[in-house]
C-alpha cells in the first residue's frame, strides 16, 4: 500500500473493468489520504466489499459479466446505508 | 247554287300572310325535331314505357302537323269569310296523330328494312295528305273548292317521298348513338319540310270559285287571330315539353349506359369470378377471373345454363333454388352454412363462397354472383384447427393474451387446471383472473418478456380458490414486422412437485434436527462421561507425580507420560465436543458462542478472523442460532481447507426480519469451472450442500461469490419469530 499523504484511515472501493481509469482514481484518492481498494469485476468487488468493509464504493455501471447495477443491488442488500457513486460512462 | 258555280267561273284570288307562313314552317320543323327525339326515346325505352313514349311522340307530331295546317290556312287570305266545321277539324287531327303514330312505330322498331321504311313513309305521307284534305273539307265558305288533279297528285307524292326520306333518316340517325345536334336538326328540317311542302302544293292545287249556295254552317267556327295564337302557343308548349322530356331522358339513359359500362368494367376487374345469369339461369356475362377459376373460355359459357359450373349431383336442386331466388330476389350470401362446391372444366371440385345480387336491367332480371375459391382458406382453417387441437391435447395450460393484456386463447388444459371455461376466460386479464402472485415485480417480467421471454414460478389461484404453483414460460408474440401482438404463456402445474419437495425439505429438516440433537448428546456424553472419567484419571495420577522419589524412575516416567496423554486427550475431547455442539450456544447465545469458537479456530488454523456482530444482538430462535453457527463453522472450515487466505471476516447483521451472514476471505477464490459446477448443483461438497440445506430449511437463500481476490458467502435468513431476549 502506497500512502503518499497522511492516511486518514478511511476505505474506498473503486470498481471498473477499465484499469487506466481505475488507477487514476486510486492515485487521486490516495493522495487525499484514503485507503483505496480496487476490483476489476463484480465478484471481486463483492468479496472486497464484504471482507474490507469500505465506507464508499465507486462503481462503473457497464462491466462484463456482472453489471454495476447488480453489484450495487447486492451491496445495498448488505448495507442499506452505504453510499455508492455510479459512473455511467 | 250549282248554276252560280257554273256561271261564275272566275276564281277568287287568295293571298298569303308570309309571317304566318314562316310560323307554320317553323312549327312543322319543331314538331319534326320533337318527333325524332321521341322516336329515339321510344327505341331506348323499356317495353313497359315504350307505348307511352310512342303516344307522346304521335301526339306531338300530330298536333304539330295539324297546327301547321291551320296556321297555313290562316296565312291564306280569301276575300270571303272562312269558317270551319269543327268535327271535321277534329277528324283531321286524329288522322295526323294516327299517321305520326304509325310512322314512329316503324322507325322505333329494332330492325328496319326497305319494306318497313316504304310502308312507314307511305302511311306517314298518306296521313299528312289525308289530314290536309280533311282539313280542307272542313272549310265552310261561300265558294266552291276544286282541285287541279296534277298538283293534287304531286302534293300526295311529295308528302310520301319526303316522309319516306325522313323515316329513313330517322332510322339511320337512331343508329348513331352520339348523333350531333346538327344532324338531328338537319333531319328535322327535312322532315319538317315534308309537311309545308305538301300543304302549300295542295293549296296551289285548290281553286276557289264564288258560290251563292250557303255552306253547311251547323258546326262552323271561325279561326280568329286569337285562335291561331292559342293554337300556336299550345302547340309550341306541347312540343317544348316533348323535347325537354326526351332530352332529359336521353341524358339520363346516357348516364345509365355509362354507369352500366363502368359496372361491367368493375365486374371484369373483380378479383372474384363474376357470373351473371338471366331469370332462366342462362349465363349472360362472365369476367376474366371466371376462366381462371373454372377453366372455361368466355364463349363456352355465354348462353349456357349456370349449372354447368357445379357438380352434376347438385344441378337438379339448384334449378329449384334458382327459381325461388328469382321470385324473391335480394342480395345475399348463398347457402349460408352450407358447403358449396364448384366444378372446374376438368371435373375437379373445389369449395367456393358465393354472394348473389339481383339487378333489374332493360333486358329483365339479371342475377350476378361473385364466386370465390376458398380451398386455401379451408386448408388454413383446417391447419389452425389441427394446431388448436394439438394445443388442446397438451397437458400444460396454454393461454395467449393480446397487447391490451386480454386473454384471446385458452386451451382445454387451462380449463381443466384452473377450472375457468374458455368462454369465461376470453377477454379477461390473466393475472386478475388467476390472482397471480409474482416472485418479482411484474414490470421485471414484462421487461424480460419483451426481450424474448421469461420463465419462472408463479402462484395461481384456481376458480375454487385453491392455490397452485406453476412453472411458467412467457414468450412475446410478434407480427412479421416485429410489432408485438401479445404473449403466449405456458403453465405447467408443479404443485405436486412442490409438495413433494416440501415433504423432502421437512424430512431433511428433521434429519438435520436429529443430527443436531445427536451431536449435542454425543458432545454432552463426551464432556460429561468421558471428560469426567479423564478428569478423575488425571486427579488420581496427579498425586503420584509428586511421589517422584518413592517410586522407581520407570514408573515415574510412565506416570508423567500418562498425565500428558490424558491432558492431550481431554483437550481433543473438548475440541471434538465443541465441534459437535457449540458449547454454551444454548446458554449464552450466538454472539458469545461464536467468539469462543473463533478463538479456537484461529488457534487451530492460524487464520485471523474478525467477527462483526453487535453486542446487543439479542437471542434468536434456537434452530436459527444453531443454523447460523453451523454456517459460519462450515464456511470457515472451507476457508481453512481451500482458500489459503490468512484472514477472514464474519459479519452478522440483523435488519428487521432479515438476518444477514457474510463470510469473506482474501484467498485464491473458487476456480470458475468449479463455480459453474456448483451453480448447476452437480459438484457441491457435502459441506456446502449441508449449508444450503439448512438455509433452505429456514426459508432463506445462500449466495457464493468468488473472484481472484477471494470468496464471499452471503446468507439471508428470515427471522420468523422476532424474539429479542437480552443476552
Amino acid at each position: 500500500m502506497t500512502v503518499s499523504a497522511k492516511s486518514n484511515g478511511r476505505v474506498i472501493l473503486c470498481v471498473d473493468d477499465e484499469t487506466t481509469g481505475l488507477s487514476v482514481r486510486k492515485t487521486l484518492l490516495e493522495s487525499q489520504g484514503y485507503r483505496v481498494l480496487t476490483a476489476e469485476n463484480g465478484p471481486d468487488a463483492l468479496v472486497l466489499f464484504s471482507s474490507e468493509d469500505p465506507e464508499l464504493v465507486i462503481l462503473d455501471y457497464s462491466m462484463p459479466g456482472m453489471n454495476g447495477d447488480i453489484v450495487a443491488e447486492r451491496m445495498k442488500e448488505l448495507r442499506s446505508d452505504l453510499p455508492i457513486i455510479m459512473l455511467s460512462a | 247554287m250549282g248554276a252560280a258555280m257554273i256561271d261564275g267561273p272566275k276564281s277568287m284570288i287568295g293571298s298569303y300572310d308570309y309571317s304566318l307562313v314562316a310560323l307554320s314552317v317553323l312549327i312543322a320543323i319543331f314538331a319534326s325535331y320533337a318527333a325524332l327525339e321521341l322516336a329515339a326515346r321510344t327505341t331506348a325505352a323499356a317495353k313497359r314505357v315504350r307505348l307511352l313514349w310512342l303516344s307522346g311522340g304521335a301526339i306531338s307530331m300530330g298536333v304539330g302537323i295539324w297546327s301547321m295546317h291551320y296556321i297555313g290556312m290562316q296565312a291564306f287570305r280569301l276575300p270571303v269569310p272562312v269558317l270551319y266545321d269543327w268535327p271535321t277539324v277534329l277528324l283531321s287531327l286524329i288522322a295526323a296523330i294516327f299517321a305520326s303514330g304509325v310512322a314512329l312505330f316503324v322507325v322505333s322498331r329494332k330492325e328496319m328494312g326497305w319494306p318497313q321504311a316504304a310502308s312507314g313513309g307511305a302511311i306517314m305521307g298518306g296521313g299528312i295528305a289525308t289530314m290536309h284534305y280533311t282539313g280542307m273539307a272542313a272549310m265552310r265558305l261561300p265558294a266552291m273548292c276544286s282541285y287541279d288533279p296534277w298538283l293534287l297528285a304531286l302534293s300526295v307524292v311529295l308528302a310520301i317521298v319526303i316522309s319516306l326520306a325522313a323515316v329513313w333518316l330517322t332510322f339511320r340517325l337512331r343508329e348513331e348513338r352520339s348523333a350531333s345536334f346538327l344532324w338531328r336538326a338537319g333531319t328535322a328540317i327535312v322532315m319538317g319540310a315534308a309537311i309545308p311542302v305538301m300543304h302549300y302544293t295542295g293549296m296551289a292545287a285548290a281553286r276557289f270559285a264564288p258560290s251563292s249556295i250557303p255552306p253547311q254552317m251547323a258546326h262552323a267556327v271561325s279561326t280568329s287571330t286569337l285562335g291561331i295564337t292559342g293554337v300556336s302557343a299550345v302547340t309550341l308548349l306541347v312540343l317544348s315539353v316533348a323535347v325537354l322530356t326526351s332530352s332529359f331522358d336521353r341524358r339520363f339513359s346516357l348516364e345509365k349506359l355509362e354507369a352500366e359500362n363502368r359496372f361491367r368494367g368493375l365486374l371484369e376487374a373483380a378479383p372474384d369470378a363474376m357470373v351473371a345469369v338471366d331469370r332462366h339461369g342462362k349465363i349472360v356475362f362472365v369476367n376474366a377471373q371466371t376462366k381462371k377459376l373454372f377453366g372455361y373460355e368466355r364463349g363456352e359459357l355465354l348462353g349456357r345454363q349456370i349449372e354447368i359450373l357445379m357438380p352434376a349431383r347438385f344441378r337438379g336442386v339448384h334449378v329449384g333454388h334458382r327459381a325461388r331466388f328469382v321470385s324473391e330476389p335480394r342480395a345475399r350470401a348463398m347457402g349460408a352454412g352450407l358447403e358449396l362446391l364448384g366444378m372446374h372444366k376438368n371435373g375437379r371440385e373445389f369449395p367456393i363462397e358465393i354472394s348473389l345480387s339481383p339487378l333489374q336491367t332493360r333486358d329483365g332480371l339479371v342475377v350476378t354472383s361473385a364466386i370465390r375459391d376458398i380451398s386455401q382458406r379451408k386448408a388454413l382453417e383446417e391447419d389452425l384447427r389441427a394446431k388448436a387441437e394439438a394445443l388442446d391435447a397438451a397437458s400444460d395450460a396454454i393461454l395467449v393474451a393480446d397487447v391490451d393484456e386480454r386473454i384471446t386463447y385458452w386451451n382445454r388444459s387451462a380449463e381443466r387446471i384452473y377450472g375457468w371455461e374458455k368462454s369465461e376466460a376470453i377477454g379477461k386479464v390473466p393475472y386478475d383472473l388467476l390472482r397471480t402472485e409474482f416472485p418479482v415485480l411484474f414490470e421485471e417480467i414484462a421487461k424480460r418478456r419483451a426481450e424474448g421471454g421469461w420463465q419462472g414460478e408463479l402462484i395461481h389461484t384456481k376458480r375454487d380458490g385453491t392455490k397452485i404453483t406453476v412453472a411458467s414460460r412467457w414468450t412475446t408474440l410478434e407480427d412479421h414486422n416485429g410489432k408485438p401482438l401479445g404473449w403466449l404463456e405456458i403453465n405447467t402445474d408443479i404443485s405436486e412437485r412442490k409438495r413433494s419437495e416440501e415433504g423432502l425439505r421437512v424430512l431433511s429438516g428433521q434429519l438435520l434436527h436429529l443430527q443436531d440433537e445427536e451431536r449435542r448428546r454425543i458432545a454432552r456424553e463426551l464432556h460429561d462421561s468421558a471428560g469426567q472419567t479423564l478428569a478423575a484419571l488425571s486427579m488420581n495420577l496427579g498425586p503420584l507425580e509428586s511421589e517422584d522419589g518413592r517410586i522407581g524412575p520407570i514408573a515415574a516416567k510412565a506416570i508423567k507420560e500418562s498425565l500428558s496423554l490424558i491432558s492431550g486427550l481431554s483437550r481433543e475431547l473438548r475440541t471434538i465436543s465443541h465441534l459437535l455442539h457449540p458449547p454454551l450456544l444454548d446458554e449464552v447465545g450466538l454472539a458469545s458462542a461464536l467468539r469462543t469458537f473463533l478463538e479456537g479456530f484461529t488457534e487451530r488454523s492460524n487464520i485471523q478472523v474478525t467477527l462483526e456482530i453487535s453486542d446487543d444482538f439479542g437471542r434468536l430462535p434456537r434452530d436459527l442460532e444453531t443454523a447460523v453457527f453451523r454456517i459460519v463453522q462450515e464456511a470457515l472450515t472451507n476457508v481453512h481447507r481451500h482458500s489459503g487466505s490468512a484472514t477472514a471476516k464474519v459479519r452478522i447483521t440483523r435488519r428487521g426480519t432479515q438476518l444477514l451472514v457474510e463470510v469473506a476471505d482474501r484467498g485464491k477464490g473458487i476456480r470458475p469451472e468449479k463455480q459453474k459446477a456448483m451453480e448447476s448443483g452437480a459438484k457441491l461438497g457435502v459441506g456446502i450442500r449441508g449449508m444450503g440445506e439448512r438455509v433452505r430449511q429456514l426459508g432463506g437463500n445462500l449466495n457464493i461469490t468468488s473472484g481472484g481476490q477471494g470468496t464471499v458467502i452471503v446468507v439471508k435468513l428470515p427471522v420468523v419469530s422476532a424474539s429479542s431476549i437480552g443476552a
